[in-house]
Formats: structure tokens, C-alpha cells, sequence
């Protein structure tokens, strides 16, 4: 956080949060019934103020061995819950947004912190009800965003699942299973009046459905061929269909302040979309094992999906794998005590994203101004509409993965050193991909199987039990990984496709570079690399962008150490990652604006002189430049000539970080005390997550990422910061 | 035995199942939300190529040219960038993608299409009339535009650039197509129209609108002048004739300068060169008012402001403008553009609603007209209808002599002038990059400070 070390007013604006949560099950029957059942009760207030979260769920799980042959089970789970949210995305109310572009002597809280100023609305209105914030409106005051923008949500869930078993033979199952998964989110996100992004006031009212059915009839057979030959298989349908409903009712220009219902507002637009799919497959699996020695293993599906074209709509997958225990051939009772070897080979076949074989006609909507909302029809009394942007596809294939993956697993010192190694080579052809296409053609993209992508790494998995005695133990896991996941061709006429990000700075698709390279702008170099420097002694930019980082980490590592000493046991869990960039949008943002540290320090200075070489005598540059004089004009300022945000290659950074994720002390309760209870069993815990950090990233944690987890990797814009939490919890059993 | 029996069971089971799939899929892949092509009618269409078409004047190309040209200035934010010319090639992706090429030309093209297949004269004549509004602002903007290939969707997935000069040959087909469209036979009349004109006010409003893009070419073609006179005779004659899109009072149906005052609060006001321009013009409180010793162009609660009202209205093209065309068509052909320069101010004045005697007043003031004037005046009567005829002017006249910002000079700038033009947008540099390699080479660069042919420098 060095870069931002000046705005303690985040540091006050967040609030720790708190979270409570109670569990209870119990678990019986009788040889024929058997039953389960839960109940939990959560509720949790978050690290901004206002924000709070609540679930409850219940579970029952029942099984009846009808007859000898015949077993029927059913389970339900039903969970409800919801809260209290803040906007934390990229706009004019995001919390992040109002913190960091706020000047730092401009109190956010007029003197109170935290949830008090959140609860005072001195803080953040004036008394004619208009925004009381620095810049005069252009971003909302944090604390009228978490009291004046309530944004609610409400989601009720139910997953159910019925199936029977039906073994006609010791060695034969027939088994069937029903699965449902339903859910309802309701949602409101009001926008009070005097608000920055929309100063008349908004309302919106969005529920989504949805509705997941898997139904399988699976045909098992386990039975050993002959003493030292085993043998398994699976035949049987696999189907999936998925439903999704979605309104919204956005309502604008509010009368009543403060009353977040659609009939106080004056104009409206509704929105409805639904998704569906179907899939069906067959699938075969065998397995043979010989001597516990060999193995092998082969399977097969075939998928029919709704989402491909009707008279092209199905795809096979098969694998086939071996693997043999080398150990079995010598004597492993000494230090190597077991050796194993595998491969395999598969291929998969994946079908392409709904409603995308036909070209639509889409409700109209005036739209090319990214400032400013769009017209959005019915409007004017009218109904209009217009053709999709995207162009559909009738002859779209599925797609295709081939991998091949060979590992070892090695076991010594009575298995106190275990090794796990695996290495993969991915390669997706016809990948199914919106690509742009010129705005020219009457569309900007199209969907189409394009390009190749592979994606080739390691994964090594290691465990020591370096001490094992009566009362001790100390266990250390370690995972180390490291993958290239890379563009190797795209198609005609495409030269990238854009994942996440903005206009000025995104991670694309690029044939070439690795898969989310980071695009965006960058100073102007000669062919020696020299940044070109002008007459005035500022770097030039070069008016094409291109590509600015790599954010695909060198590698990653976990490692856990385990110490149970009697009844207690301490653990710990280390991150590391090496490498992989990250743009600090959120720097390049306060620097224009002048709210960083690096721009509080830097300003005095007035002989800086820019590495590189004159744009038009390409002599070494010694023209001294003053970062920030008034006198030559705010535009003149190093950190604002560049335009909003800066240069994206100034603010691509490596992310490389060490962390403390996780760290319990755990004490299990002694036998002695637990005997005059009517407990069995019972512990305590104390614990933490992400207790330290250790990076040079100059932002916030660079593990946040600005579009979650999407494909879009390595931005950070005004990301929220990771949360650091304790834990104290009580587990006691009867 | 038993196994057997069993066993041929599951596969009857398995097999019917597969059966089962062959089973229609077709209608769980049609989006129930969404119409396909076949039943959309043209009057469905019309109406969305209209109003991205007003929105496209005063949307971000519209702020771009109002900023060059210093009406507007940025008060923070990214505005402050524009006004110091770093505008790239980022900048301009959405007005070319949505805006205009998949925005409403490609509204106008299906229509085009669509009409021809239908025999919709009067309709497809609107629709040619709004491609060539849009065609004329791509041009504006850019100089070399593709057009002659484009909206075939994937038929023609890289389509090549056409020569401005052809450009201007197209916008005066498409008008004499849309005023022959326009006269031609058709039962169903104009379909859709969100202005409701009638068939002869369209044919006006063709007639200024072939004058104007006749004016825009006097630094390359000598006989500009004569040729929009020749159109100004059945060009729009009156205020009341003059078409006028009508936004609405809502934040969904708003005029985009409004709806940047109230999404974009206090980024971007009026300029001082502008606002000390207009001090004592009886106009100026319909363009801004004063704060602090700043002018701004927007305030929720004024309802003086004309331009900057949910619903404000959009013209076509105005009867003001096209008198102002006629004045300076005159004068460049040996006239006297006095009267028409006159009439001109009268007719915006009149139109901004400024009572008749201070009307008057003004206009015995104005004197006898030259080019310079009738430039100057024009800047002040365009404000907030259409910028880009404000920098348009200025490239092809040097009126009025604006002084570039003093930290204009940048990479996308080199040269620190007003800009001449705007980057093609980095999307044609992705996704049709062969071509727009092609038309930066035609025309020697496509920088800020660099001309496009119908605007030469000197």
C-alpha cells in the first residue's frame, strides 16, 4: 500500500467486520433408516460500514434399504440468505473510487470514522440535502454511497437429490439419480437523489431464476475376472438442462428522497432474458488392474447439446490411460518404499454458448458514448429494435481440448516423503470464441472456432513427516506449480480479442503472447529500445498501443507446517507467488489527480532528467524537466500530459508476493474433561487469514482482480482490498 | 441367465434414452426474448436509426469538436485530457463501432435493404437522408472512410477504405436519391418517423443538406459555391419548416448533453474563449451561466439553458445553418451574403426563443458580411446543435482564430496545432488491419495534425 500510504482516510473508512455463525446436525437411524439433519444460522456485519450478510440453512439426508437389493435416498438442502451490499465496482460511487480520488486533506467523515460517520449524515450531505464531497459531485462521498446507495439482495436456494440403487447381482448396481438445483436472487439497489452517477435517483429491481435438473441411469459393474485381474464399468446417460430467467425494472428520477420503490419514479425500462440449455450424453468407462501392479483405463462419451447447430449437434470424448506400481518389482521395504508411473491421453469436446447460432434483433438502444447512459427503447412511446452487434454462427463446430499427462508418485521413508509430480500439455483447437470483427461490417463481433491455445505446466505435490514421536508430529505439504498458457494462432483477420479491462488498458487474446496478456498504451522506442524523448524532455508516447505485461506468474507455491503436540496443534499455510504483472490502475488514476504519495514527493523536483534519446537528433536526452511547475499549466504535469490514468507501461508492475494465508492453533478437548458432559468430542480453535503480505507491488493486494475470477487476469483498478480475519470457533459433538 | 435378462434391459433403457436426444432440440436454442430478422418491420427500425443518429451529433464526437473548437473546455477528469489533445486511438473505438458503423448506419443500410426489398420508397429515401448525416460526420472525423464495402457483415470481413473525395461523390448520391425516393409513389408513406416530417420537408432538408456538404469542399472544388446554390432554392425555408428530433424529458429518452451535465457533473463547462465571445450576445444565458467566475453549460434546474434540457431538441439540419450556407455560398461567388447572414442570426435567435427587439438590436450591428463574419456568427448560432459544422468551419476557413492549448503538443499531436482530424479507433487497427494500414498511407498519417484532403491547411 506505499503507493496510497498517505490516505489513512481508507484506513478509517474500513471497519472490522464481524461474523457469528452457529451449527447443529444430528445423525441416527436403524439399520434400514438412516437420517441426517442440520440447521445453521450465520450473520456476518462487513469491513465497510453498512454492510452486512445473513444465511440460514437447513438439511435433511435420508436412505431406506427398501429391500436387500433396493436402497432409495433423498436429500434436501434449503438455504436462504442475504444482506446488505456496497458498490464496489468501477464507477463514479464506487467506495474505492470516492476514497482514493478524494484529496487527502479533504475528510471523507468531517471528523468521524467508520460506521459513526456512516450513521451521521452531517457527514457526507450539506444541509439543502445536496452531496457534501470533494470535487464537487464528479464521485460520490464513500460514506453517502454505504448510507444513501442501499443495495440489497435476497437469495433463496433449494438443492435436492433422489436416487436409488438396485443391485441385482453382488457385482451389478443399477442406479438412478434425480438432482434439482433451484434458485431465486432478488435484488434492489437504490440510488438516492443528489447521488454523483445519477443526481435524479434510480431505483432497480432485478430477480433472477434458475433451474438446474441432472438426470443419470448408470449401469456399474465391479467384478474381478480372476484373482489377479480386476475389472469395472460404467454404462449409462448423463443429462443436464438448464433454465434462467432474469427481470429487471429500472426506475429513474426519484420525487420521494430516499424511497426505493419503482412507482416514485418517473420514467422506466424493463429488461427480461432467458437462458436455456439441454445436454444430453451417453458414456461407457472400463478399468483393469492386474496384480495391483498394471493398470489401465479406458472411457468414452458422447454429447448431444442444444447449443450447436441442429443438424451437427453431437461430439465424442474417449481417454485412455495407464499406469504401472514399479515397486511391486523390487523388494520396497528400505528407504523407497513405493514407485508409481502414469499417462494418459484424452480428448474432450465442449459445445458453444446459447442462442448463438442465429443473428437477433435486440430491443434499440442509442448507445457510442462511453460517458453517458444509453437511450434505451421503448422510449419516445415507441417501440424499436435493432440488429445484434454480434453476428450468429449456423455452422459453429464444437470445440476441442487433446491432453496428454504423464506423473510419478513416489513414496520413502515409510511414506513420511511422498512426491507427487505431473506434467500436462493442453492444446484447444477450434475454440469457440467471440472474436471482434471492424465495426464496418454492420457488427463488431461474431462467434466462430478459432485459433489454438495450449496450455503445457507442472504440478509437483510434496509431503514430510520430518518428526513423528507419541506426542508430536510435524507434517509439511508443499504444492508447487508453473504453466504457459499461450495464444499459438488465432483466426484470418483476427489479431486479438479483448477479455476484461477498458479501452485504454485490457487483457486480450493476442496470437503469440501469452493467454490475458496485458495490452495498452507505452512510450514510443527506437529500434535499440531507447525511449524517444522530446524537445520538451518528456518521454513521447507511441500512438499504437501494444502489448505491456505478462501477467502469468513464474510459478506459485503453497507450503503448510502441522505441529500436534498432545492435544494441541499449530498450523500455518505460506503463499508465494513469483512473477506475473499486474497494472496499478488505481496508481495511474491518483497520480493524474495528484492524491498519491509518489506525486506529494515528487512534485518539488525540477531537474529530472528521462532516460532515452531525442526523437529527432537521437543524442542521449539531458533536457531537465520540472514534474509538476504551475507555471507551465496543470497539463504540463508529468503525471497529468499523458492524459487520464497515465501511460499503461508506466504502471505495470510485478506482483511477486509471499503470504501468511492461513494460521491455527487448534486444541482438541481431553477425554477427562469431555466424560462429565454428555459431549463426545469438542474442540477449540483460534484462527487467521491472510495475517502478513510481503510484495513491492505498490497498490493494494495484487490478488484481487478487477473482473473476479474471469478469464481477464492481472488489472487492478480501484479492486477492493483482501480482508485480514480472525477466527475463533467451538466445535463440540454428541 | 438372470444377468443376462438384466443386463439387456439396461441397454433397451440406455439406447431408448439416447433415442430420446435426436428429439428436437431447435426450439430450446431460439431465444424467446429476442426477434429474428424476418419479423421486424421497417417501423420498428426507423426509430432507433434516428435516434442514434441525433444522439451521435451531440454525443462524444459532438464534445470532441465542441472542446477543439473551445466552446467547451474539461473541468476534470478525462475532459482535461481532450482539451489538451491527447485524444487516441482508445478514444474514438466507441463513436465508430456504436455510434455510427454498428450503430446507425448499420440501422440505415437494413433499412436501405430492407425498403428496397419491400418497395418502401418513401422510407428507404429517410433512410439514405440519415446515412448520409452519418456518412458525412465519419468523414468529417476521418477523412478516408470505408463505405463502398461495408455493412456486409461477414460477406466482406475486411472492408476497404474509400477516397474522401468519393466519399463526397456518395453523400450527394445518397441525397439525390433520398429527394427521388422521397417524390416516388409509396402507399405506406414515410414509415416510423420519430419527427413525423413531411415527404417535402424531407426533400428541404436533403436540399441543405446537399449544400452543406457542397460548402464543406471549398478548399478542394471552386465550384462549391455555385453547386450548394443551386440546391439552396429548394432548401429548408423557415424555422417552422425545419425538422427537429425531439428528445424527451426523461433520463432514458434525454439529449446527450444532458445527460452528460447529469452524469458527468462539472468535467466539462464552457470555455473562456467562448464565454468572453459571448458576453452582452442576447443568447448567452440560453448557453450558460456563471458560477465562481466559471461558466457552465449545464444545471439541473435551469431551464433557460437550450441545449441542455432532457428534452432539447435535435434539428436535422436548420434553417439558421442553411442560410448561413446560403450567405457565405454568395459571397464566395461574388454576392452579397449580408441579407442571408442577417436572416440567419434572425432565424437561430428566433428559434433560441430571444425576444424579436433584442433581435433587432443585434442585428444592426452585424454589418455588412465577409467570410470571417458570417464563420464567427455561424459559431455562435451552432453552439450545442451541431459542433462538428463548428470545426468543420474552422479547418476549411481558420475561423475563428482560435489559439491551440499551450500543452497541446503530444504524440498523438506531435505538432501542438488544432487538430485536424481525429486516430482511427485501435479496433480497425485489430480487427481490419490491412486496410487501415492502406488509408493512413493514402492520406500520409492519420495524427491530430494531420489533414484530410477536403480540409487542407493552406
Amino acid at each position: 500500500m506505499e503507493h496510497l500510504q498517505t490516505h489513512t482516510t481508507i484506513l478509517t473508512f474500513f471497519v472490522t467486520g464481524v461474523l457469528n455463525e452457529q451449527n447443529i446436525s444430528v445423525r441416527g437411524g436403524s439399520e434400514k433408516i438412516k437420517y441426517f439433519l442440520s440447521g445453521g444460522k450465520l450473520h456476518q456485519t462487513g469491513v465497510a460500514p453498512t454492510e452486512e450478510f445473513n444465511r440460514r440453512s437447513f438439511r435433511a439426508d435420508i436412505s431406506s434399504q427398501l429391500r436387500e437389493d433396493f436402497e432409495i435416498s433423498a436429500s434436501g438442502t434449503y438455504v436462504t440468505s442475504g444482506g446488505r451490499r456496497v458498490q464496489r465496482g468501477s464507477n463514479v460511487s464506487g467506495i474505492m473510487l470516492g476514497l482514493l480520488r478524494t484529496t487527502p486533506s479533504f475528510d471523507n467523515g468531517n471528523g468521524l470514522t467508520g460506521r459513526e460517520a456512516a450513521d451521521t449524515p452531517s457527514t457526507y450531505e450539506l444541509p439543502d440535502g445536496t452531496q457534501r464531497s470533494y470535487r464537487a459531485g464528479v464521485y460520490d462521498n464513500p460514506y453517502w454511497t454505504v448510507a444513501k446507495n442501499p443495495s440489497t439482495d435476497d437469495v433463496k436456494r433449494f438443492i435436492g437429490r433422489l436416487s436409488f440403487d438396485y443391485k441385482p447381482l453382488d457385482w451389478a448396481t443399477v442406479r438412478g439419480t434425480l438432482a434439482y438445483d433451484e434458485y431465486s436472487d432478488v435484488r434492489k439497489a437504490g440510488v438516492d437523489i443528489n447521488s454523483a452517477g445519477n443526481p435524479q435517483g434510480q431505483v432497480s429491481d432485478l430477480s433472477i431464476f434458475s433451474e438446474d435438473i441432472n438426470t443419470q441411469l448408470l449401469f456399474l459393474v465391479d467384478r474381478d475376472i480372476s484373482e489377479n485381474i480386476t475389472f469395472s464399468s460404467v454404462l449409462g446417460y448423463d443429462g443436464f438442462t438448464t433454465k434462467s430467467l432474469t427481470r429487471q425494472a429500472i426506475g429513474n428520477n426519484l420525487t420521494i428522497p430516499g424511497f426505493f420503490h419503482v412507482s416514485n419514479t418517473a420514467s422506466q425500462s424493463v429488461f427480461e432474458n432467458v437462458g436455456r440449455k439441454q445436454l444430453d450424453a451417453i458414456l461407457a468407462d472400463v478399468k483393469f488392474g492386474f496384480n495391483d501392479t498394471f493398470f489401465l483405463n479406458g472411457a468414452v462419451r458422447n454429447d448431444w447439446s442444444s447449443t450447436l447447430p441442429e443438424n451437427d449437434n453431437d461430439f465424442l470424448s474417449y481417454s485412455a490411460g495407464g499406469a504401472v506400481v514399479f515397486s511391486e518389482f523390487f523388494d520396497n521395504s528400505g528407504f523407497f518404499n513405493y514407485g508409481k508411473l502414469r499417462g494418459s491421453y484424452g480428448k474432450t469436446g465442449n459445445d458453444a454458448p446459447i442462442f448463438a447460432t442465429t443473428t437477433y434483433y435486440n430491443a434499440a438502444v442509442a448507445g457510442g458514448d462511453g460517458f453517458i447512459d444509453g437511450n434505451q427503447f421503448p422510449i419516445f412511446s415507441t417501440v424499436a429494435f435493432e440488429r445484434s452487434a454480434q453476428l450468429g454462427n449456423a455452422e459453429i463446430r464444437p470445440e476441442v481440448t487433446k491432453e496428454f499427462e504423464v506423473g510419478a508418485e513416489l513414496k520413502f521413508w515409510n511414506s513420511r516423503l511422498r512426491l507427487d509430480v505431473t506434467y500436462y500439455d493442453k492444446e484447444t483447437t477450434d475454440q469457440i470464441i467471440s472474436v471482434d470483427q471492424p465495426a464496418v461490417t454492420g457488427f463488431t463481433s461474431r462467434i466462430v472456432n478459432a485459433g489454438v491455445i495450449s496450455n503445457k505446466g507442472w504440478e509437483v505435490l510434496g509431503f514430510l513427516n520430518p518428526v513423528k514421536t507419541e506426542n508430536f508430529n510435524w507434517n509439511i505439504d508443499v504444492n508447487w506449480t508453473t504453466y504457459e498458457n499461450t495464444v499459438e494462432e488465432l483466426t484470418d483477420n483476427v489479431e486479438s480479442i479483448f477479455l476484461s479491462g477498458f479501452t485504454s488498458t485490457s487483457s486480450r487474446v493476442i496470437a503469440g503472447e501469452p493467454y490475458g496478456a496485458i495490452f495498452g498504451s507505452r512510450f514510443d522506442r527506437n529500434e535499440n529500445g531507447d525511449v524517444l524523448i522530446g524537445d520538451n524532455g518528456f518521454p513521447l508516447v507511441d500512438p499504437e498501443d501494444g502489448v505491456v505485461g505478462d501477467p502469468t506468474p513464474d510459478w506459485t507455491m503453497g507450503v503448510r507446517n502441522t505441529f500436534t503436540y498432545k492435544n494441541f496443534s499449530v498450523s500455518a499455510l505460506l503463499d508465494v507467488r513469483q512473477g506475473g504483472d499486474v497494472w496499478c490502475g488505481t496508481c495511474g488514476i491518483i497520480d493524474y489527480f495528484g492524491t498519491s504519495q509518489k506525486t506529494a514527493e515528487q512534485r518539488e523536483i525540477t531537474d529530472f532528467v528521462f532516460e532515452g534519446v531525442n526523437a529527432n537528433t537521437g543524442a542521449v536526452n539531458t533536457t531537465e524537466v520540472a514534474l509538476a511547475d504551475p507555471a507551465n499549466g496543470l497539463g504540463s504535469y508529468r503525471w497529468v500530459r499523458y492524459g487520464f490514468g497515465g501511460v499503461s507501461e508506466d504502471y505495470i508492475f510485478d506482483s511477486s508476493w509471499v503470504r501468511l494465508r492461513e494460521a491455527a492453533i487448534s486444541y482438541q478437548l481431553p477425554q477427562s474433561l469431555l466424560d462429565v458432559t454428555f459431549f463426545n468430542s469438542g474442540s477449540i480453535t483460534a484462527s487467521g487469514r491472510n495475517l502478513f503480505l510481503i510484495t513491492d507491488y505498490p497498490g493494494i493486494d495484487p490478488e484481487t482482480n478487477l473482473t473476479g475470477s474471469s478469464n481477464g487476469i492481472g488489472l487492478d483498478y480501484f479492486n477492493q482490498p483482501n480482508t485480514k480475519s480472525y477466527a475463533l470457533t467451538v466445535k463440540l459433538n454428541f | 441367465m438372470k444377468s443376462k435378462n438384466i443386463f439387456k434391459i439396461l441397454l433397451t433403457a440406455i439406447f431408448s434414452f439416447a433415442m430420446l436426444i435426436s428429439c428436437d432440440y431447435d426450439d430450446v436454442n431460439q431465444d424467446p426474448t429476442r426477434p429474428g430478422g424476418e419479423s421486424v418491420e421497417l417501423v420498428a427500425i426507423v426509430p432507433a436509426m434516428q435516434t442514434q443518429t441525433h444522439r451521435n451529433i451531440d454525443a462524444v464526437l459532438g464534445r470532441y469538436a465542441g472542446i477543439i473548437m473551445q466552446q467547451w473546455q474539461g473541468f476534470d477528469a478525462q475532459q482535461l485530457q481532450y482539451t489538451s489533445y491527447v485524444i487516441g486511438e482508445n478514444d474514438t473505438d466507441n463513436p465508430w463501432d456504436f455510434g455510427l458503423y454498428t450503430g446507425s448506419m448499420r440501422d440505415a443500410a437494413d433499412i436501405i435493404e430492407r425498403a428496397t426489398n419491400s418497395g418502401a420508397l418513401n422510407t428507404r429515401g429517410v433512410a439514405k437522408i440519415y446515412m448520409a448525416i452519418n456518412l458525412g460526420i465519419a468523414t468529417n472525423v476521418w477523412g478516408d472512410v470505408p463505405y463502398s464495402e461495408a455493412f456486409l457483415g461477414k460477406e466482406n470481413l475486411s472492408p476497404k477504405y474509400d477516397d474522401q473525395e468519393e466519399i463526397y461523390g456518395v453523400l450527394q448520391t445518397l441525397l439525390s436519391g433520398a429527394i427521388e425516393d422521397l417524390n416516388a409513389e409509396d402507399p405506406a408513406g414515410i414509415q416510423g418517423d420519430l419527427i413525423g416530417g413531411s415527404n417535402d420537408q424531407w426533400i428541404a432538408a436533403a436540399h441543405s443538406l446537399k449544400a452543406r456538404f457542397y460548402m464543406q469542399q471549398t478548399s478542394v472544388n471552386s465550384n462549391a459555391p455555385q453547386l450548394a446554390l443551386d440546391e439552396l432554392d429548394m432548401a429548408v425555408s423557415s424555422n417552422s419548416a425545419q425538422l427537429n428530433f425531439q428528445f424527451e424529458n426523461t433520463q432514458n429518452g434525454g439529449h446527450p448533453l444532458a445527460l452528460f451535465g447529469f452524469q458527468r457533473p462539472n468535467t466539462m463547462i464552457i470555455d473562456g474563449f467562448f464565454s468572453d465571445l459571448m458576453m452582452d450576445d442576447p443568447r448567452m444565458d440560453k448557453y450558460m451561466f456563471e458560477e465562481e467566475g466559471n461558466f457552465f453549460f449545464f444545471d439541473s434546474s435551469n431551464p433557460n439553458l437550450f441545449w441542455a434540457q432532457l428534452d432539447s431538441p435535435n434539428p436535422v439540419i436548420s434553417y439558421s445553418e442553411t442560410k448561413f450556407l446560403e450567405a457565405e455560398a454568395l459571397e464566395r461567388t461574388g454576392g452579397d451574403g449580408t441579407e442571408a447572414l442577417q436572416a440567419a442570426v434572425r432565424a437561430n435567435m428566433a428559434y433560441l426563443g430571444v425576444s424579436s427587439a433584442a433581435i433587432d438590436t443585434y442585428i444592426a450591428g452585424l454589418g455588412e458580411a465577409n467570410i470571417e463574419t458570417i464563420i464567427l456568427e455561424k459559431y455562435k448560432a451552432m453552439y450545442g446543435q451541431s459542433p462538428m459544422q463548428v470545426w468543420n468551419d474552422y479547418r476549411r476557413t481558420g475561423f475563428p482564430n482560435i489559439t491551440p492549448n499551450e500543452n497541446g503538443v503530444n504524440g498523438n499531436n506531435p505538432s501542438g496545432i488544432v487538430p485536424r482530424r481525429l486516430l482511427y479507433p485501435i479496433s480497425e487497427r485489430l480487427s481490419n488491419p490491412d486496410e487501415y494500414q492502406a488509408a493512413i498511407d493514402a492520406q500520409g498519417g492519420h495524427l491530430l495534425d494531420d489533414d484530410i484532403w477536403v480540409f487542407p491547411s493552406n
